[in-house]
């Protein structure tokens, strides 16, 4: 870690409740720095915006998850019951098309059909939202800079750490070291790539 | 001591008093109008407006008492709007009497020879107008009783500083709330149920009371944006304020639908004699089209519009759902008892205007006058200390 020719991945400030954090994001963004992350024990209020997160596509995912769900049930149903309009019911393979009379109620009963819609709506978007938040936060993955930090384990305790990359084309590793001590943190260390 | 802008306290000064006169003369004009369209049309017109302001006083109370026992930050933002509107319980009993003159117009088994019926006859233990009445009237003084006991504490609390009066909000609210629940069904077969008297539903009184409570949180939506803006209490608007009373709107809009659906749904799958007649009248001679309406515009649409973030958070779109919202409520009150009183045939009368404006406008401005009666935030709730904290 001492050795000089070690590349630094960024310093790492450590920050004792989510207001200071919160204050020092703000403080870091608008003197111009833009490639920097906070990592925290629990959702903090407003931190995201602090660090200029902008937003992610998930949203959108969720919603387009959610959509097919809806119709891959809507479709299920209404063709395996025999609701399809006729013009389409020649077309479908004996195994797929199966009027049943329920009850003598109408083949496309879309009242009954709702549940498994909803159903299937919550199941795809959930599914979508978890995977897709993975996927987008480039994960699977074993390794990360910060581990080597020992403080750093802190983070699913108790303390709030805000980190500056030095891919940052601001980043100069005295002058940024000067201005998050100047920040009152708990602690700066530098971070071994 | 926070205050509102001064502009605003006059901006409701004016809409006090333009909501009295308004509210004057349109009960006036209804009176007119009951001469040439007769009594029935009156007083069902006179139910269905009744309906919805009951349901913003008596959801304002069980708000109120929801925020006392689960003491959310949110519920402290906007926690003298409901003690008013709690308060309004009292103008709500006032306007409940000139229904009594006019059981007989609403309810088939208030009728002199509703007895030849077998089933309103079995029926007539319950439904009968002196027990009708002393429900009623022992529902009245419990829901005055829990709201004006909830603001005499409040102003207590005001007064001094101390600290076990926070014990009582607790205390009235917890029990106050079965009791809520309790009279708040019983009340719904009474009062609205009852119109189609063949007809029961096991989902209806659950329906009935969330109804109350969507409408009391859409209006103090409302209220909340228009009375704090531009004083003391701007900061709770904050975006992150507005989004709690966003998800709730949200939450509550998806709530509704769900009762309604199932209702339906096990209604429309049994398919049974007595129980479907309630929905073949809404389905029916122009009624269909209020039903479709509702599914668009209190569901599909609002649904649509805040599920994004941001539109919970701006307070623009959020003024903007809630104003749209709150004219959903009123048809979803007149399409809950307008196809049960004229069935397969649409009747929108202008009744139902000049009785919503009439009762409204009363409504309204004795809502302010209550209102003004305390300060705008209680400086001493044990809430007040949280100012708006990162990652609480």
């Amino acid at each position: 870690m001492d050795a000089p020719k070690t590349k630094i991945y960024g310093l790492v400030a450590e920050f004792e409740t989510p207001t200071q954090i919160v204050d020092a994001a703000n403080k870091a963004r608008e003197a111009g720095y833009t490639s920097m992350e906070a990592y925290s024990p629990f959702p903090v209020v407003d931190l995201h915006e602090a660090v200029g997160f902008k937003r992610t596509k998930l949203p959108t995912l969720a919603f387009l998850g959610g959509l097919t769900g809806f119709c891959t049930a809507f479709s299920l149903e209404t063709f395996t019951s025999g609701g399809a309009p006729s013009f389409v019911t020649p077309f479908l393979p004996d195994w797929f098309y199966y009027p049943v009379n329920i009850g003598g109620r109408p083949l496309n009963s879309w009242p009954a059909f709702i549940p498994p819609e909803f159903e299937l709506t919550v199941l795809f978007a959930s599914i979508t939202s978890v995977f897709g938040m993975l996927l987008l936060n480039g994960y699977p993955r074993i390794y990360h800079p910060l581990f080597n930090v020992p403080r750093f384990s802190l983070v699913t305790t108790d303390r709030f750490f805000l980190c500056i990359e030095a891919k940052d084309s601001k980043f100069d590793l005295q002058g940024t070291k000067q201005f998050l001590e100047g920040l009152h943190p708990y602690e700066v260390s530098e971070v071994p790539e | 001591m926070a205050s509102i802008s001064e502009n605003v306290s006059n901006n409701l000064a004016l809409v006090q008093k333009a909501a009295f006169g308004v509210g004057l003369v349109s009960l006036a004009s209804s009176l007119a109008l009951y001469t040439f369209h007769g009594k029935k049309e009156f007083f069902q017109c006179y139910l269905i407006a009744y309906l919805f302001f009951f349901a913003i006083g008596a959801g304002s109370l069980a708000l109120l008492m929801i925020q006392h026992v689960s003491a959310g930050a949110w519920g402290f933002s906007i926690r003298r709007l409901l003690e008013a509107g709690s308060r309004t319980l009292l103008l709500l009993a006032v306007f409940f009497i000139p229904l009594v003159f006019g059981l007989q117009e609403i309810y088939p088994w208030a009728r002199p020879d509703a007895l030849k019926d077998k089933l309103i006859e079995m029926k007539s233990g319950y439904l009968n107008v002196p027990f009708f009445l002393t429900r009623a009237a022992v529902f009245f003084v419990l829901w005055n009783a829990m709201a004006f006991s909830l603001s005499y504490f409040s102003k207590k609390e005001d007064e001094s500083a101390q600290e076990s009066i926070g014990w009582w909000f607790k205390a009235i609210s917890g029990p106050g709330l079965v009791v809520f629940a309790i009279t708040i069904g019983l009340t719904s077969v009474d009062w609205a149920m009852s119109v189609d008297v063949h007809w029961y539903s096991s989902m209806y009184p659950v329906l009935f009371g969330f109804c109350c409570i969507l409408t009391a949180m859409i209006f103090h939506i409302i209220a909340m944006i228009l009375i704090y803006q531009g004083g003391d209490l701007e900061k709770y608007l904050s975006r992150n304020y507005l989004r709690d009373f966003g998800s709730f709107l949200l939450g509550f809009i998806i709530f509704w639908t769900y009762l309604n659906f199932s209702q339906f749904l096990l209604i429309w799958s049994a398919n049974l004699k007595e129980e479907v007649p309630y929905y073949v009248n809404r389905v029916t001679g122009g009624w269909q089209l209020v039903t479709i309406a509702l599914a668009l515009g209190h569901f599909v649409l609002p649904f649509l519009f805040l599920l994004r973030r941001e539109t919970k958070r701006i307070r623009f779109t959020l003024f903007f759902a809630a104003c749209f919202m709150l004219l959903m409520r009123f048809v979803d009150y007149f399409y809950l008892l307008g196809p049960s009183f004229s069935p397969r045939h649409f009747h929108f009368g202008l009744s139902q205007v000049t009785c919503f404006l009439g009762i409204g406008g009363l409504w309204l401005s004795f809502f302010i006058y209550q209102w003004n009666l305390y300060p705008p935030i209680a400086a001493r709730d044990p809430r007040v200390v949280k100012e708006p904290v990162h990652g609480v």
